[in-house]
């Protein structure tokens, strides 16, 4: 070719080619600030993130001039964008691409504090081989708990306020198709460190010395406050990183020894308390079926099959014969994706959903609860999620998280009553319990109002049934939280 | 407001661009232009932005009188008023802090050290008004009669927050007349989407796996195995590159589509063969800036070793506490002085003849530079330092081999985009359809889809990154 010719040629091409990226550059960008303003599009929650999406700030001249209004403007603007769960899918996909995924590690390894067998100034108690030590031995409980308690209550109730709020927010009309019952069930819900190994993760379990000890003392008073009056028992339930990940990657990961915990738990309240709470050890139990799917693969709960195996070591202790499972209805969700999902978005996971499986109580389907805005509904113990959104179906057990629920049973005629004192994990494990009680409260001790101590009185109720995750009982905020509630009212 | 924020993208610049053609004329334009810069700079808080209005309007004035001024003493008068005034008020919004910290340390006095908030820009601002007036002093640039102008000048949206540090006589005729190409503004949207992926995607994703590393506070340090604060400094290194360079990068891209011709900040400086080299292509504005300013007032190299050590020294001692008001950034700056005595005096011709060495050894240089500028607590800084070298750590652990693995690919990705390959390959395909004759439809294709796609991709980043650190803001 001529250079003349092809010089003209090129330019021409260049003109063609440059004019059309132009045109396709500003599309989108003006097509993007149109989006941006269309206002109704915009989402208020995200599935994928499993939270409620920042809202439009106030104005407020303060937060006008030092900036911070411009601040969450910014921050609402591209929170809650048009079409955020699928943009996000997209950076998810771009993201697997930095690497090998396989094995992923959200969140640090930190280490948990360590372990001791029993809480500090119960020595001799323990050593002296009286668990079920006599009345008086009740009344010894550490003389710190009380006070600290006491100004530990009023810490609390602040930050409990905050939290009411944030489920406040969350109405039943946020997600159309799903009913207020999954509102709850949108905060995030993993505590520590997550670890990825392919299509199954993990939660990193850190034992909390402090934590621990509120809880232990917390329950342990209640218990011999209600001495005469009713019975509490007692069940921790490990993470699956204790019972399915290898000693050598537990190890490596620095996850504390859950056993080890449990024990420590045990022993002390049982020193504590003597008689009046009932530990039900299930740790030998999950690890006897560890190969079996006794826990999600992208969720932190256990399963419905894992919470009956604990269900039979509760059936020992409390001394009553516990169902088989072919006696139950079962029914199966598919397309689960959890909590883990949520905090890794790992492509991994997401093409290896879970299945809840969940088994009908024989009973009686039906419960009511009451959500945090004091509106009680009328719902199912077992619950069809087949059109749920995939993030939200571990809420087909007992409406999920709400501050209070009753079960009534007319199978069961016997006046026989329990409170549930529990968090999520419980929910997998109460539709077990239905056939056994007339009555059963169930009790979250993360939204409730109110003095557990007190309701148990005037329900006359029998069992007072702690069902917590040693994961979940392991945050100092938490405890406190449900060390205020316990005690009898002011 | 930052420019890697959808905000910003969605909002801000499409709206600025609108009204920016629909403005027709060109004052019509700067008016356009110098609103937009007034909101942008706002966004922070509006308080400031008297600060910035006042210390303009004193350089305004200031250059004023200098060039209404025929005698020499005359004009060094008001030179002397304007430095006073912007390094007095650059030094008290910035350095107060810091001073009376050392003062309280020796002296233990005062009791109380007043908090004083960094008022947005102000290092970078400062300096473009100082060359401003002192470039009217020199004669090199006429004095702008029309106050709005300069405030133009010194609030432009494009530099004024991050740099580069743009000067007076690069803009001085653009301000009163530009013409705008397609070419231009096909230019400057390749630059801008490049900017905007490079922070929004590349130097984001490095933060992240760097302060997972890195961890806050000293106990997460101590418990660091030493193959992971290699790897966290590494993607450190990456990250502050990124960061830094996409933002000169969006404000070079943005000042193309409106006209403007800002010059290059950066020219690949991990690909630099000295730490001389280094500094010729790391923040190529300020380096500058202190050359003209402070380096050759002070005598240059010209006035014997003695006097050059000496005036090295200043420039590298306030290169350093420009960066911040801390003593790290101040070690910083004093450690690239006793690498650029070195090359001076005693190694640099032998460095010069085997490159490869040089390279390698450039790198190294900066990378520990780095963890002095990362670490403003000496304690921790400590900490780093010694792990790096064992000293008690663990070699390597779980978490660092798990996030090694998971961002290889990204690793080796921002290996290939510091260095200038993607350009180099870029020319060498334009350079041979010339030499065939033969249009490179290919590479034209690639240029055409290019900012679209890092458009979209960086949008992606932006919503789902909550995590948006930005860097240079603190300087």
């Amino acid at each position: 070719m001529l250079k003349r010719a092809y010089e003209h040629k090129k330019s021409r091409a260049e003109y063609h080619f440059r004019s059309i990226g132009l045109i396709l550059f500003f599309a989108l960008l003006f097509g993007g600030m149109i989006l941006g303003f269309i206002i109704p599009l915009r989402p208020t929650v995200s599935d994928q993130e499993k939270r409620e999406l920042t809202k439009l700030p106030g104005w407020e001249a303060a937060s006008f001039v030092n900036g911070e209004f411009f601040k969450q403007l910014d921050t609402w603007y591209a929170d809650t964008y048009p079409f955020r769960d699928q943009l996000l899918a997209g950076n998810q996909a771009l993201k697997s691409l930095y690497g090998i995924q396989t094995e992923q590690i959200h969140g640090s390894v930190t280490g948990g504090d360590e372990i001791p067998d029993i809480m500090d100034g119960l020595e001799t108690a323990g050593d002296s081989g009286q668990p079920d030590g006599s009345g008086s031995d009740h009344g010894n409980l550490p003389g710190a708990s009380e006070s600290s308690a006491d100004s530990q209550r009023q810490e609390t109730e602040e930050a409990a306020n905050d939290e009411t709020q944030v489920a406040e927010t969350l109405g039943e009309d946020d997600i159309p198709d799903a009913g207020g019952v999954v509102a709850d069930e949108l905060q995030p819900q993993v505590q520590g460190g997550v670890y990825q190994d392919g299509a199954k993760a993990y939660g990193l379990y850190y034992f909390n010395r402090s934590a621990a000890d509120i809880y232990i003392r917390a329950v342990a008073e209640m218990a011999v406050n209600l001495e005469g009056t009713a019975q509490v028992y007692d069940m921790l339930v490990p993470d699956s990183s204790s019972i399915q990940l290898s000693e050598e990657k537990i190890q490596e990961l620095a996850i504390s020894d859950a056993q080890k915990a449990t024990n420590y738990y045990y022993k002390s309240l049982e020193t504590l308390a003597g008689d009046q709470v009932r530990t039900i050890p299930i740790y030998d139990t999950l690890l006897a079926h560890k190969d079996e799917y006794i826990y999600f693969n992208t969720d932190h709960h256990w399963t419905a099959l894992g919470s009956y195996y604990a269900y039979t070591d509760w059936a020992a202790v409390k001394g009553v014969t516990p169902h088989s499972l072919d006696q139950f209805e079962k029914k199966e969700f598919p397309g689960f994706l959890g909590s883990y999902y949520s905090t890794l978005q790992s492509e991994e996971l997401r093409s290896h959903p879970d299945t809840v499986e969940a088994y009908v109580p024989m009973g009686v389907n039906t419960m009511q609860f009451t959500q945090t805005d004091g509106q009680t509904l009328n719902w199912n113990i077992i619950n069809d999620v087949s059109n749920y959104q995939a993030g939200v179906k571990y809420s087909c057990f007992v409406a999920g998280d709400n501050p209070y629920s009753i079960i009534e049973n007319p199978a069961i005629t016997d006046g026989s009553s329990c409170v549930v004192v529990k968090e999520s994990f419980a929910n997998a494990f109460i539709p077990f319990l239905v056939d056994h009680y007339e009555t059963i409260h169930i009790i979250d001790y993360r939204y409730y109002q109110g003095s557990v101590t007190d309701f148990v009185r005037e329900n006359q109720v029998q069992d007072v049934f702690f069902l917590n995750s040693l994961d979940a009982i392991g945050d100092v905020d938490m405890m406190n939280r449900m060390a205020s509630i316990l005690p009898e009212g002011e | 407001m930052v420019f890697s924020s959808l905000l910003f993208v969605f909002a801000f610049l499409a709206l600025n661009l609108l009204a920016y053609f629909f403005a027709g004329t060109i004052k019509r334009r700067n008016v356009v232009l110098l609103l937009f810069s007034l909101i942008f700079y706002s966004w922070g808080g509006p308080k400031y932005l008297i600060l910035l209005l006042g210390m303009t309007g004193i350089s305004w004035f200031c250059a004023r009188k200098i060039s209404g001024r025929d005698d020499k003493k005359g004009k060094k008068r008001w030179l002397a008023v304007e430095c006073v005034l912007m390094l007095g008020l650059l030094g008290f919004f910035k350095y107060t802090g810091f001073f009376l910290e050392n003062i309280q340390l020796l002296t233990g006095f005062p009791k109380v050290i007043p908090e004083i908030v960094l008022p947005i820009g102000i290092s970078f601002y400062t300096f473009q008004l100082l060359s401003y007036v002192v470039d009217v002093y020199r004669g090199e640039v006429e004095a702008q009669p029309k106050y709005w102008k300069l405030l133009l000048y010194s609030s432009l949206f494009h530099q004024c927050i991050a740099g580069p540090i743009v000067r007076y006589q690069t803009v001085e005729h653009e301000i009163e007349e530009r013409k705008i190409t397609y070419r231009d503004i096909s230019d400057g949207v390749r630059r801008f989407s490049i900017g905007l992926a490079k922070k929004a995607i590349l130097a984001n994703s490095c933060a992240s796996v760097a302060d997972t590393l890195l961890p806050a506070g000293l106990e997460g340090l101590q418990a660091a195995s030493t193959a992971g604060l290699w790897l966290g400094m590494i993607f450190y290194m990456f990250q502050i590159y990124l960061d830094f360079s996409a933002y000169s990068d969006m404000a070079i891209g943005m000042g193309r589509m409106v006209g403007f011709h800002y010059l290059e900040n950066f020219d690949y400086p991990y690909m630099a063969k000295s730490i001389q080299d280094f500094w010729r292509r790391w923040h190529i504005s300020l380096s500058t800036f202190f050359r003209d300013y402070v380096y050759i007032p002070l005598g240059g190299s010209r006035a014997g070793n003695l006097l050059t050590v000496r005036n090295m020294f200043c420039v590298w001692f306030l290169t350093g506490l420009w960066h911040g008001a801390s003593w790290n950034y101040v070690f910083w700056g004093l450690y690239m002085f006793l690498f650029l005595m070195g090359e001076r005096f005693i190694y640099g011709k032998a460095l010069k003849k085997v490159p490869v060495v040089g390279h390698i050894y450039a790198v190294i240089a900066v990378l520990f530079g780095w963890v002095l500028f990362k670490f403003e607590n000496l304690q921790q800084l400590g900490t780093v330092l010694a792990g790096m070298f064992g000293n008690g750590h663990v070699w390597m652990n779980t978490e660092t081999s798990i996030l090694f693995k998971n961002n290889i690919f990204l690793l080796l990705f921002c290996i290939i985009a510091v260095t200038s390959l993607g350009k180099t390959f870029r020319s060498w395909w334009y350079r041979r359809a010339d030499n065939v004759r033969k249009v490179p439809y290919g590479m034209l294709f690639l240029d055409m889809v290019t900012p679209v796609i890092l458009l979209l991709l960086s949008v992606m980043a932006l919503v789902g990154n909550s995590y948006n650190p930005f860097l240079y803001f603190q300087f």
